[in-house]
Formats: structure tokens, C-alpha cells, sequence
């Protein structure tokens, strides 16, 4: 039962990058792919921080903010600049690689026997049970504020603006800015992912990030296949289906590599299950 | 009170396309009066309220809402003033929202989206009150989706919307005209009844003969960019419908019109 275990260990992990899948894409509408990027440099500069012995918090804090800053500038690039959305995001996340191979110094680096967040209640924080708690404990208080955010003022104008722009301009809203604070959230999300899988995994890895808004979207695919059970899924039910949905399509891959298919396969494996993740809920549609 | 002033507005200009659509258009609309506009297609209508609500902005001329010079803001800067009901009942609300969250947005929309949470039970009470003014029986649906209702259900609840925070002006962009005849009569008779009760300076763009004759203080009929007819409705002197059918550019005039 251990890859059980460790893709549910990896999917509390990633639960924040789905977070932000979940907003940029199904909140506010956007096919943001920084994720690709601002979830590396998330790892990265959790790397660096925890090497140079860098408080936790402040480690955690900066890769928000760092992460939350290369949303912003797809948000800028796409929303002033009139750029199409999905290039500003290829864009930023192409540049970024560039950033974090200059901020690392080079292609990986290990963080073993530094202090690092599983370290935070126990002294020993190799261990299952006390990574188990912290991810639970982090990726629970993540979701709950998110709930509670999405339940504000804002967050109603937050998911007004995805839904029907003519109508929330009509409501006082500047869209566009809301549009950069919105990628903003949603990559400083992905980027404590990055702060997380980082320390999971023991390495940062500047290709560690490509590919990964497959993942996210899977995840956040799933939760809606979840939710076509639902008929009003509100807004708390949709984040813990994402979280869920993380949960899901991590031990899915699990399972996969536990069959014994190659590693070499796990991407097309990946490709393959977010079709199929995609697919179902038309199939049952138009049935 | 809005006041337009020589404003014009050509689309496309220098090019084979160019129209103009408002051509130093000057118009004063005093704080409570009902405007009808009327006109055939192209006249400069749609672009008239388009420039009022900041959708578009005017090559020349200035446009003032209560005094404040508004030419240069964007549109949803001047949602401080304007309450919009679009001619697509769709654009009007959020479908994927709940209709309280919609109305929750259009309780505070002249003021900040804050980080706080506005849904409580006396926030639902109060637009339970007011959406049960309309009855259609909504207001014991306020957690269903918006997309759920239909056009003429999600219109009606469009004009509450619009009172729901410190509404001044009313812009009614052909409201009915997606909608059935029984659907269009709740509408209509709704924002009839808002904007005297809350004293709103509207304006409604038309084709509809009945609205024409039925609604408004003041008529006027626009044609290439300018105003053509400036009609001051006053009591006792109803509007000839024949007039009225050739100022809105009708060839045939049916025997029971109206």
C-alpha cells in the first residue's frame, strides 16, 4: 500500500497547484499555462531558501509572492498589452525557465539534511506520518481560505468576471485588474505547490515544472466529472472537489506504475487519463 | 440629470466602412424624466446609450451625469451612476452564480469588492423582499443558478438588480426585445414603476410601438446621428400613433395598431 500512500502524500501536494488550475481556468476562464513555470519557480526558490537556512515561513511566503508575480505578468501581458491569453502564458512560462536555471545555478539541486515544513512539529521529519499531518493540516487550511475567499465580496466579483464580463463591468468591477490579481492568486498558488513537492521529493529540478498544467488539469477535470452529481455545486463542494480530485488522479498514476508500466510512459499515461478525464462528462451529456 | 454635449462619434473613419453614427449631438435629460428613443436601425440609438454607459467613447464633445464630466472614464467607473438592463437578457446576469450571489454584486456595485463576507440572513431577507415585488415566485429561489431561469425571468430580475445600490440612472437597451409578450409586460411595467418610484433619470431605446405610446415623459426619434423629433409628452395630449409609426419608419400601418 506505500504508492498508495505516497501518491496521496503527492496529491495533497500538488492540491494547491490544482487550486490555481482551478481558478485561472474554471474561474476566471483563462487557459493560463505559467503554471509550468511559476510552479518551478515556486520549488526554486524554495530550494535556495531552505539551503541558505532561510526561516520556513518566509521561504513560503516568497514563493507565493514570486509565483503570484508571474501570474500578475501574464495577467499584465494579456489584459494591457492585449496579448491572447494562452501566448502570454507560454511566454512567461517559456522566460521563466531561463530565471530559474540562473537562480539555481544549475539543472538540480538535493535538499538533503536541511530543515524543511515536515520538520515543524517533529524533529524528524523524514517521516510518513509526520508529512502526512503537515500536508494534511497545510493543503486544508489552503483550501479553507480559498473557500472563504471565493465566499467575500471579491470572490464573488472574482467569479463574476469569469462567467459574464459585460455584466460584472456593469457592477463596478475593473476586469482587467481584476483579470492580473486573479492570475496572480491562482500562480502564487501554484507556486506553493512547488514549495511542497520540493520538500516532498528531497530535489528541485528546473524541468520539474513541464508539463505539470497537465496534471492540474487533470485534477480539476475530475472534480467536475464529480460534481455533474451535484445539481448546485457550491463553491465550497467545488474546492474540496479539486483537492479530491487531486487525491484521485494522483493514485491513478499510482496505480499505473504499481502495474509496472515504464516510467518512461508516465506522461503519455497522464495525456491519456486527462482525455479520458475530459471526455466522460460529454459522453454523459449527450446521451 | 445627463447632458450630452456636441458629441460625435464616426466608426471606421477614413475608410470605405466609415459611418457616422452621432454627428454633434447635443441632448439634456433632467434628473427624473423617462427618454424614449426611437429610430431605424442606424440612426445612432444604440451608440447614443453606448456612450452614456462607457462602452464606447466619443471622438468629440463632452458627456456630463450629474455635472461630473465622464467622457474619459471607463465603463465601470461610470457604473457609479448607471444601472445598464442590455437588450440580451443574458448579459445582464452571471448564469453560473446563484441569483443571491448576482444580487450580492449588484448591492455593492458602486461600491469596493472587499474581503468581506456579505451574504447573511439579513442580506437574503432584504432581497427576498424585493425580488417577491416582481411576483414571479423567485424570491424563494435565490440559491438557484441564474443560468436556470429564463430570459424574461432573469430580465425582471435585472431591473431589481439595478436598485438594489443607490441607482440614479437607468439605461434600458431594447429590454423586451428577446422576450414574449407576457414576459415583456412584467419588464416594461417593472421599470416603469422603478423609475418613478425611485425617481430615475431613464433612457430606453425602442422599437416597439406600444412602449412608445404607453411609456416615457419625453419621445425623441433619431435619424443619421442627430435628433430629428424632440416630443415633450404632457398629460391630455396623447401621442398620434400614425405620427409615431412614421417616426419609427413603419411602411404599413394595421388597422387595429396599438
Amino acid at each position: 500500500m506505500s504508492f498508495f500512500l505516497q501518491a496521496i502524500l503527492l496529491g495533497l501536494s500538488l492540491s494547491c497547484l490544482s487550486l490555481g488550475i482551478f481558478i485561472s481556468m474554471k474561474i476566471f476562464n483563462i487557459p493560463d499555462i505559467t503554471a509550468d513555470g511559476s510552479y518551478t519557480l515556486g520549488a526554486v526558490i524554495t530550494g535556495l531558501g531552505l539551503v541558505k537556512g532561510w526561516p520556513i515561513g518566509w521561504v513560503m511566503g516568497l514563493a507565493f509572492l514570486c509565483s503570484a508575480l508571474a501570474g500578475s505578468l501574464t495577467g499584465f501581458i494579456g489584459t494591457q498589452l492585449k496579448v491572447n491569453p494562452l501566448l502570454s502564458g507560454i511566454l512567461v512560462s517559456y522566460g521563466l525557465y531561463s530565471v530559474n536555471l540562473s537562480l539555481l545555478g544549475k539543472s538540480n539541486i538535493a535538499l538533503i539534511q536541511v530543515r524543511n515544513i515536515f520538520a515543524i512539529f517533529v524533529k524528524n521529519g523524514e517521516s510518513t506520518q509526520s508529512q502526512t499531518w503537515v500536508l494534511v493540516c497545510f493543503v486544508s487550511l489552503v483550501a479553507f481560505l480559498v473557500i472563504l475567499l471565493l465566499k467575500t465580496d471579491f470572490g464573488i466579483a472574482m467569479r463574476a468576471t469569469g462567467n459574464s464580463e459585460t455584466m460584472v463591468r456593469s457592477m463596478g468591477v475593473n476586469t482587467n485588474r481584476m483579470k492580473i490579481m486573479g492570475l496572480a492568486l491562482a500562480n502564487g498558488l501554484v507556486g506553493l505547490s512547488g514549495f511542497l513537492v520540493a520538500q516532498y521529493q528531497g530535489y528541485v529540478d528546473v524541468n520539474m515544472g513541464i508539463g505539470i498544467v497537465i496534471t492540474g488539469l487533470g485534477s480539476v477535470g475530475l472534480a467536475d466529472a464529480f460534481l455533474n452529481f451535484f445539481p448546485i455545486p457550491k463553491v465550497a463542494l467545488r474546492v474540496l472537489g479539486v483537492v479530491l480530485g487531486t487525491l484521485i488522479f494522483q493514485s491513478l498514476l499510482g496505480v499505473a506504475i504499481s502495474l509496472g508500466i515504464d516510467p518512461n510512459f508516465l506522461k503519455l499515461i497522464t495525456a491519456g487519463l486527462v482525455l479520458l478525464v475530459v471526455i466522460i462528462p460529454l459522453i454523459k451529456f449527450t446521451k | 440629470m445627463i447632458q450630452v454635449e456636441a458629441v460625435s462619434k464616426t466608426f471606421n473613419p477614413g475608410t470605405v466602412n466609415e459611418v457616422k453614427a452621432l454627428d454633434k449631438l447635443t441632448l439634456s435629460i433632467p434628473t427624473g424624466q423617462f427618454l424614449v428613443v426611437i429610430g431605424s436601425n442606424g440612426s445612432g440609438k444604440s451608440s447614443l446609450l453606448n456612450l452614456l454607459s462607457g462602452g464606447l467613447k466619443p471622438d468629440s464633445g463632452q458627456i456630463f451625469l450629474d455635472k461630473t464630466l465622464v467622457s474619459g472614464l471607463e465603463e465601470y467607473q461610470r457604473s457609479r451612476w448607471i444601472s445598464h438592463i442590455f437588450q440580451n437578457p443574458l448579459a445582464g446576469t452571471a448564469p453560473d452564480l446563484s441569483i443571491l450571489d448576482n444580487f450580492r454584486l449588484a448591492s455593492i456595485r458602486t461600491h469596493p469588492k472587499s474581503l468581506f463576507i456579505g451574504i447573511h440572513d439579513t442580506f437574503r431577507k432584504k432581497v427576498q423582499e424585493k425580488i417577491s415585488l416582481l411576483g414571479m415566485g423567485l424570491e424563494n429561489k435565490l440559491d438557484k443558478l441564474m443560468g436556470t431561469l429564463s430570459g424574461g425571468q432573469r430580465q425582471a430580475l435585472t431591473l431589481i438588480m439595478a436598485i438594489m445600490d443607490d441607482a440614479k440612472i437607468l439605461l434600458l437597451d431594447e429590454p423586451t426585445a428577446a422576450l414574449d409578450v407576457k414576459s415583456a409586460r412584467i419588464v416594461m411595467e417593472t421599470a416603469s414603476r422603478i423609475i418613478e418610484e425611485y425617481s430615475l433619470s431613464a433612457l430606453l431605446v425602442t422599437h416597439n410601438l406600444r412602449d412608445v405610446l404607453q411609456y416615457g415623459d419625453r419621445v425623441i426619434q433619431m435619424g443619421e446621428g442627430r435628433i430629428l423629433k424632440d416630443i415633450l409628452k404632457s398629460p391630455g395630449v396623447e401621442l398620434d400613433i400614425r405620427d409615431v409609426y412614421s417616426w419609427m419608419d413603419r411602411e404599413i400601418i394595421p388597422d387595429n395598431a396599438g
